[in-house]
This record gives C-alpha cells, sequence and structure tokens, in this order.
C-alpha cells in the first residue's frame, strides 16, 4: 500500500499500515473509529492494533501525509 | 494503468494498429467539417483542447480494446474477420461515447456532433453485418443490447428528472446499458467464433465493472456533481444530502459532513471492491489474462483510494483525540 513518508521507526510504520488495513476491513474496528467515544477509540486501538496512545501521536503525521496524497488519479475504466 | 496492454504478440499489435488506420480513412471519407470533428480528441475525451484524436488507444482499453483484452478467445479469427468485427464493434462505441456527450450537453457543436453519432453509428454497423449475416443469432443479441443501451440512457434522464427513481435496481440499469455497446463487440465475436456460451460470462464481468465504475465515479466527482446538478445514485444514499436544501455550497457542506459521520465514501468503495470481485469470478472459467490483468489493476486503484480515505477519516477522528490528551 503506502510507501514509507518519513523517518518513523518500522515498527510503527506496520502499525500503521496495519491500522488502515483493519479500519478498511474490519467492521468492529470501523464502527469504533466512527462513532465511538475518545476512550473507546482508544481502547480500541490499544486492544485490536497494539498501538498506544503515544504511539498514535507518533504516527499521525504519517497517517496525515498518506491522507492528503494527491497523487491517488481518480480514473473510471469506462470513462 | 489505464493505457490499453496489448498482448506480446506480433500480430495483436499489427491488427490493432490496422483498426486505428480504418478509423482514420473512415474519418478521411466523413464531409469535410465532421471528419475534422472525428481527429479531435475532445469530440470522445472531453477535454478542452485541440489536441488530435491519436485513435482508439487514445481511449480507456475497455472502449474499443476488448477485443485484444480477451485475445485468447479470438486470436484464431483470419485477420479481415476480426478486423471487420473490431473496427465495427469500436465505432459502434464511439457512436455511444459522443451519443452519451451529447444527452450531457457536453459537445461544442449538438448538431454536428448528432451527424457525426449517425455516421459512426451506420458504418459500424455496416461492418458487422459484413461479418455476421442476418441470419445469425447475433441480430437478436445486438437488438437486446442496444434496447439495454436505451433503457439505461432512458433511466439516467428520468433519473435526473426526478430523484426518487435513482434506485438501486435504477442504477444497474444505468451502468449496464453504458456497457451495452462494448458488449456487441464480444457478441459479435463469441458468435462469429461457433462458441457463443463464452459471451454470458464475458458480458457478467463487464456489466459488473461497468456497476464498479459507475460507482467509484459518483464517490470521486459528488462535489462536483453537487454543483453541476448532477444526482448520482452515491448522493441519493447520503441522507445529509437528501435533507438538505439551499445553495450548492450549502449542500456540498452537509454532504461532506454526512460522509464523514458514516465512513459513506469508505463504505461505498468497499462496495465498488465487491463488484470487482465478482467481475473476475465471472470470467473465472475463461482464459483471459489480458483482462483480469486490467479488472486487477483497477482493483488496485480503487484500494488505494479506499486507504487515502480511511487515512483521512483517521487523522479527522485522532487529531482531536492525541490534541487533548497533550493538553
Amino acid at each position: 500500500m503506502a510507501t514509507k513518508a518519513t523517518q518513523s521507526s518500522q515498527e510503527h510504520w506496520d502499525k500503521l499500515v496495519r491500522l488502515i488495513e483493519l479500519a478498511k476491513k474490519s467492521r468492529k474496528l470501523s464502527n469504533t473509529m466512527r462513532h465511538g467515544k475518545p476512550s473507546e477509540v482508544v481502547a480500541a486501538l490499544r486492544d485490536q492494533v497494539g498501538l498506544s496512545a503515544e504511539e498514535v501521536a507518533m504516527i499521525l503525521d504519517d497517517l496525515e501525509l498518506i491522507a492528503d496524497r494527491g497523487s491517488v488519479r481518480w480514473w473510471s475504466p469506462l470513462g | 494503468m489505464g493505457a490499453l496492454k496489448l498482448p506480446e504478440n506480433p500480430r495483436a499489435i499489427r491488427l490493432f494498429g490496422e483498426v486505428d488506420a480504418r478509423y482514420q480513412a473512415f474519418a478521411d471519407r466523413l464531409p469535410e467539417s465532421l471528419g475534422r470533428m472525428a481527429r479531435l480528441r475532445r469530440t470522445y475525451l472531453g477535454s478542452p483542447s485541440a489536441e488530435p484524436f491519436k485513435g482508439i488507444a487514445d481511449l480507456n482499453p475497455v472502449l474499443a480494446g476488448t477485443p485484444w483484452m480477451f485475445w485468447e478467445q479470438f486470436q484464431h479469427f483470419d485477420d479481415e474477420q476480426f478486423l471487420a468485427i473490431a473496427e465495427g464493434g469500436a465505432l459502434f462505441v464511439l457512436a455511444s461515447i459522443l451519443l452519451d456527450h451529447i444527452i450531457d450537453r457536453q459537445v461544442d457543436q449538438p448538431q454536428a456532433a448528432s451527424l457525426l453519432h449517425q455516421a459512426l453509428h451506420a458504418h459500424g454497423t455496416q461492418c458487422l453485418r459484413a461479418a455476421l449475416p442476418a441470419s445469425t443469432s447475433f441480430w437478436a443479441q445486438f437488438e437486446r443490447l442496444s434496447a439495454d443501451h436505451l433503457a439505461g440512457l432512458a433511466a439516467e434522464l428520468d433519473a435526473q428528472a426526478d430523484t426518487s427513481c435513482m434506485r438501486e435496481e435504477t442504477f444497474t440499469q444505468m451502468a449496464h446499458g453504458k456497457v451495452s455497446p462494448i458488449v456487441v463487440t464480444l457478441a459479435a465475436l463469441a458468435e462469429a467464433s461457433g462458441r457463443p456460451a463464452i459471451l454470458p460470462p464475458m458480458e457478467a464481468s463487464l456489466k459488473h465493472i461497468a456497476v464498479a465504475s459507475q460507482l467509484l465515479d459518483d464517490i470521486g466527482d459528488w462535489q462536483q456533481d453537487i454543483e453541476a446538478g448532477h444526482v448520482t445514485y452515491f448522493l441519493t444514499q447520503i441522507p445529509a444530502y437528501r435533507n438538505s436544501q439551499g445553495m450548492p455550497a450549502q449542500i456540498v457542506e452537509a454532504t461532506r459532513a454526512g460522509i464523514n459521520a458514516d465512513w459513506l465514501d469508505v463504505d461505498y468503495l468497499n462496495v465498488t471492491l465487491d463488484w470487482l470481485r465478482k467481475s473476475v469470478e465471472a470470467v473465472s472459467r475463461l482464459e483471459c489474462p489480458g483482462w483480469l490483468a486490467y479488472v486487477e489493476g483497477y482493483r488496485q486503484l480503487t484500494d488505494e483510494h479506499l486507504t487515502v480515505g480511511v487515512a483521512r477519516h483517521l487523522v479527522r477522528v485522532l487529531r482531536p483525540i492525541v490534541a487533548g490528551s497533550a493538553s
């Protein structure tokens, strides 16, 4: 998926990738992210992704770089 | 990604070039003003510039490239029969693209565009008649697919005039109608090869990718669609959009809030991936590596959109939590 954007540690990068992949596919995590209280979100990240609150703060910049990626071209196979 | 990857076969490459040459010959025979229009890229691709149309290689591969994407199924044809069907199918598809632009009022000269549409449709049909006698069952498929095309376009017009018509069945009908002219080429090749049974899986695969395509377009363009007053199925699935009123800018903000609250773009990108999976499954018993590579490329692109979409929502959710715990 994403290429490594900054020099965060490999471990944090792996967790970031895991977070995104789980949020794509896991209804449980996704629902908590969408509608959970902050404490529930923090608990879900810790239990389901293995991310501590401190690690969340450390991966946020890389996450933002992925979110802001403008290189993905919307393209229709029939357009 | 997005360009046709021709089979690594000199004959396939030569035949592709020949269809392009035939298109240029067709344009040369048209009245001058229509010939000029036929040679402009914007006639088919909607780009605002005066760039020349480079031929079918300029188009999205699925539009006129299906004989090559399913090369393993059709390579046994002799050159003339292959070319007659590939040319006829390409012109027929180009006619449908132009018709789409005319209906959407995206052409500079609608009267001339209507005439060019007529010329493309007539010559495309003539090529197919030369390849497939009237007695073959292809013409029943041709009628069926033409009717599907018409029904899809009419459903789109109805849904634009009355939003309540935009239901899932309507959306599917519109998408299937859009791909029907492309299926005509495959129906002709399947019939001419004496293996009509290979048409249903190819048709199903194309129809599934058509639904995926329309959905991805709608997700990517939702803001422009609101600004242009264009109603899409994706928009009608957002309660905040359905319930919003006012100027386009207000509707855009309400819709954005609705998408963010429920991650609806993520949900519908996952639906898009489901349709792409179905597209692959439909041709699981058919040898068609070129087509499968195309669908896979599209799946990867959709997955990349999903990655970016999920990351955006995560940032939006996590940024205030991190800021709150730091303060």
